[in-house]
């Protein structure tokens, strides 16, 4: 597979570093002595890198007395916050683990509710005793007016009666 | 130290001996520091840095794995995610300029005139090239060439893949092509 000079130019730190495999390094290579754009980017890069390689371990050192005592300071402070006992829940992150909690099951509810409905289940049908296809009697009318009166007279609410609790 | 001995160090920490903390803080404190510094280019900043990396280090050796990374990486993550809680927290518009000039390469053994010069321009150099990136391309470079981590291990410090740290440190080459100029070299080997 043919590459671009893209390609090559993001292996070139690592080409300039010798961390390629020797395929890799051996490739970057060929490239290099056949385009001249790449092998000035090449250039510039190790410039760049034996300038930062020299000038940067330098960068936050000092002189070996300023130094120790730098490290014996902080050292101090290392030692001093490793004695402290492990401090008891601030009454703030109590808060926040509350509010957080709240939110988390605010937003699982929905999750885990899914699939059921949120309507109000629906009563049992009442059984059916009369096997389908059974012919319906009707009641004479005057039979019904009898039994309607009958109904009415037992358990229509007795004055002075007071509701059951 | 080896490998073998921080892993001893470590458990001699976990036993509780004092002298496991002050074996991995004697072996690592000063290269965590010019890490802070070179990455927060604040002398305060990097020591307070320097601190919790270390506190927080300590009081979670238990976690530590060292099937998963060496030591040094492990606590070379904890100090740049450290870091980078200091980068939200501080204010860009409050850097000071003129601290950030004096401090950092450590000054000249030679007094001459010209050695102070040179010392003085290579460092106002450095400091301007490093200020001028962005803290993720600042990381990668310092990683790099300030502390000669492998790019595998600038990924595992800094969470990304290696592809990514490798491009990272393409990128802070073409950034800093524009600030560091081909003279600095030879003031730099001069010092």
């Amino acid at each position: 597979m043919r590459w671009s000079c893209r390609q090559y130019r993001a292996l070139l730190p690592g080409y300039i570093e010798r961390e390629l495999s020797p395929k890799q390094r051996e490739r970057v290579s060929r490239h290099l002595s056949t385009c001249a754009e790449c092998y000035m980017a090449h250039t510039e890069q190790r410039q760049i890198a034996r300038e930062l390689a020299i000038s940067l371990p330098r960068i936050g050192a000092a002189r070996a007395g300023e130094q120790a005592l730098r490290l014996e300071k902080i050292r101090a402070g290392v030692m001093h916050e490793m004695r402290q006992p492990k401090p008891p829940m601030r009454l703030y992150q109590a808060r926040y683990s509350l509010v957080a909690l709240i939110l988390i099951v605010t937003l699982l509810m929905p999750w885990t509710m899914r699939g059921q409905a949120f309507s109000l289940p629906t009563p049992p049908q009442p059984e059916q005793i009369d096997p389908p296809g059974t012919p319906v009697v009707a009641l004479p009318t005057a039979d019904a007016a009898t039994l309607t009166a009958t109904l009415q007279a037992n358990y229509a609410p007795q004055p002075g009666a007071t509701e059951a609790p | 130290m080896t490998e073998v001995d921080c892993e001893a160090a470590v458990a001699r920490c976990l036993r509780g001996e004092q002298a496991g903390f002050d074996s991995l803080y004697d072996q690592f404190a000063a290269g965590i520091y010019r890490l802070c510094y070179g990455l927060l280019l604040n002398r305060e900043d990097a020591e307070d840095v320097t601190q919790e990396a270390f506190v927080y280090a300590f009081k979670n050796l238990h976690r530590y794995d060292a099937r998963r990374s060496a030591f040094k990486t492990w606590l070379y993550t904890i100090a740049i995610s450290r870091c980078r809680n200091m980068y939200r927290r501080s204010r860009p518009g409050l850097v000071d300029l003129g601290q950030l000039l004096q401090i950092g390469l450590p000054a000249p053994d030679g007094d001459t005139p010209e050695a102070m010069f040179a010392y003085q321009t290579a460092q106002e150099a450095v400091e301007r090239a490093l200020h001028s990136l962005t803290p993720r391309l600042r990381e990668a470079v310092v990683l790099r060439y300030g502390h000669g981590l492998t790019y595998r291990e600038i990924a595992e410090v800094m969470g990304c893949p290696q592809k990514t740290a490798e491009s990272r440190v393409r990128l802070a080459h073409d950034a800093l092509r524009g600030t560091l100029n081909q003279g600095l070299l030879e003031e730099l080997v001069s010092i």
